[in-house]
């Protein structure tokens, strides 16, 4: 009697976790799906449409070059001023 | 494994898939990370001369006077002839303020905020700090153009050529913001925090790397360096109230026009956290603020081109997958569990499922341990065993972020958007000791 109680537990634990896996795999399976779907059209559609709507479309440099940030100057780096210098 | 009875396994089929797109971008980056793009190789500026700009620190703070008087002697030890600190004192309890005024150095400048107008996000801090600055707070503003302001934590340590590493490639005028490593300081003490180094070590050595050759880099809190005039484009408050406003105000950067940068011949050094719940909390307040960053996935779409368009569209969207993948997990744990529940009542058969699946879970990240040894080779000897055994941990440790992002859906579905700020460590370290300062630890060849 005991050992038939046992595997019965046994039996149905092991098919909770069964189905339970199978659930779960299942549902992650359908939203990855549906991940990967929604990337891929939003993806193809937008480069379609940037392809029509801005052909050659590129970055354009915000501000030219300052040239004077350029240049390595020897070293310069000086003592920050003191706190009595501050107060004056 | 995918036939079952001779028929195909559509949902096998997608588990496994799901696996070799993450195998595959994680393989695509890499060997993207392995070189510099072309034309983007490194500009450094010798120690001892001036690399240009004028350098403005940004330390935000709630409650840092634990580890804030450390940071500012650092900061202005580094060698630059124009360096200013402002330190936001956003509403402290402590002796935060305190310990600024104690500072007898007339480059550091204090803000203060009181509440109720303070402790309302970093992002909000930042912001007051802008305005200060655009309103001569701290003097004036030469050229915003040529004005770097660079966003330290109070526990943030960087390292002494940082400067002069970032700094020459802000000549590009079309270069917004770079951000530099991230190392955990305290990974020598801890195991949880080995564990954070070895992640933002992966993070940075690979992600941002091989992100440079999709021009999608993203801006991290902690050793973020941007333009002034690149911030003052996107308003006068350029940061958002995200809680990752980190990676938005990069993301709206890029959107903005901006290119950005990583830079892996400097690193910024901070404090890892030592316990779990802690972590979990901090990592679910980013995934939250990750979640946020989904509002601008349409611009991405609209303004943005390319592999640029298509890496941050997957990155913004990423949070999603993560959520998925634990799924997979939990279905995955239930496998193992059936497998111990046949080995119990004698029906255990091998079969090459278990070496495949051994390889999937764990291949990926042993493979990954070669860079973090070799990054950690420039400051301590790391044996083989310990790199294989900590990827082994590692993905252990991967599997929490599930929790927080769970914790994350759930407060976001519950409109909960506060979240306590991280307490601080007790600082044990002078910072002439502390780890891999004065030593270009992220700069190894690799």
């Amino acid at each position: 009697m005991f050992d038939l109680a046992q595997s019965t537990i046994f039996l149905v634990t092991e098919s909770f976790i069964s189905g339970a896996g199978r659930v779960l795999l299942r549902v992650a399976a359908v939203l990855f799906l549906a991940y990967v779907v929604a990337m891929f059209v939003t993806l193809t559609f937008w480069s379609v449409r940037s392809a029509t709507r801005h052909p050659g479309l590129s970055m354009v440099p915000l501000r030219p070059a300052n040239q004077a940030l350029l240049s390595t100057a020897p070293p310069t780096i000086q003592a920050p001023a003191s706190p009595a210098s501050r107060a004056a | 494994m995918v036939l079952v009875g001779g028929r195909v396994d559509l949902v096998m089929v997608l588990a496994v898939g799901l696996v070799l797109v993450c195998v595959v971008y994680l393989v695509v980056l890499v060997g993207l990370s392995r070189r510099d793009p072309l034309g983007q190789e490194r500009h450094a500026a010798p120690l001892g001369t001036d690399p240009g700009f004028d350098v403005l620190f940004v330390i935000p703070c709630l409650n840092e006077e634990r580890v804030l008087g450390e940071s500012l002697d650092r900061l202005l030890r580094l060698p630059h002839p124009r360096i200013r600190v402002l330190v936001v004192d956003d509403g402290s309890d402590d002796g935060t303020a305190e310990v600024v005024r104690a500072v007898q150095d007339p480059r550091v400048h204090l803000l203060q905020r009181h509440l109720p107008a303070a402790r309302l996000g970093k992002g909000e801090a930042l912001n007051a700090a802008v305005v200060h600055l655009l309103n001569g707070g701290i003097g004036p503003v030469r050229d915003p153009a040529s004005t770097i302001v660079v966003v330290v934590d109070a526990d943030g340590r960087l390292e002494e050529h940082s400067l002069h590493e970032v700094l020459p490639g802000f000549a590009d005028p079309t270069l917004g913001g770079v951000q530099v490593g991230v190392r955990i300081s305290n990974r020598h003490t801890s195991l949880l925090a080995r564990l954070q180094d070895f992640e933002f070590v992966l993070y940075t050595e690979v992600f941002q790397r091989g992100r440079r050759h999709l021009g999608s880099v993203g801006l991290g809190g902690n050793g973020q360096f941007v333009r002034l005039s690149a911030l003052t484009s996107l308003g006068r408050r350029p940061w958002t109230h995200s809680l990752s406003e980190d990676l938005d105000l990069g993301v709206r950067l890029l959107i903005a026009g901006w290119r950005l940068d990583f830079c892996r011949h400097a690193a910024v050094h901070q404090q890892g956290l030592v316990g779990l719940g802690a972590w979990i909390r901090q990592r679910a307040r980013w995934f939250q603020g990750h979640l946020q960053s989904w509002g601008l996935v349409p611009q991405v779409l609209n303004r943005l081109e390319g592999r640029r368009r298509a890496d941050l569209y997957y990155h913004l969207t990423s949070p999603f997958l993560l959520l998925v993948s634990s799924l997979f997990t939990l279905a995955f744990l239930t496998w193992i569990v059936r497998l111990g529940m046949d080995a119990v009542a004698g029906q255990l058969e091998f079969t090459w499922m278990w070496v495949s699946s051994y390889l999937f879970a764990f291949g990926p990240m042993v493979a990954l341990a070669i860079i973090y040894r070799r990054v950690e080779a420039s400051e301590d000897r790391m044996g083989l065993l310990t790199g294989i055994g900590l990827a082994h941990l590692y993905v252990g440790y991967a599997t929490l972020w599930y929790v927080a992002g769970w914790r994350a859906v759930v407060r976001t579905l519950g409109g909960r958007t506060a979240w306590a700020k991280t307490d601080r460590l007790e600082e044990t370290q002078r910072p002439e000791a502390t780890p891999g300062l004065g030593t270009p630890s992220m700069g190894r060849p690799l």
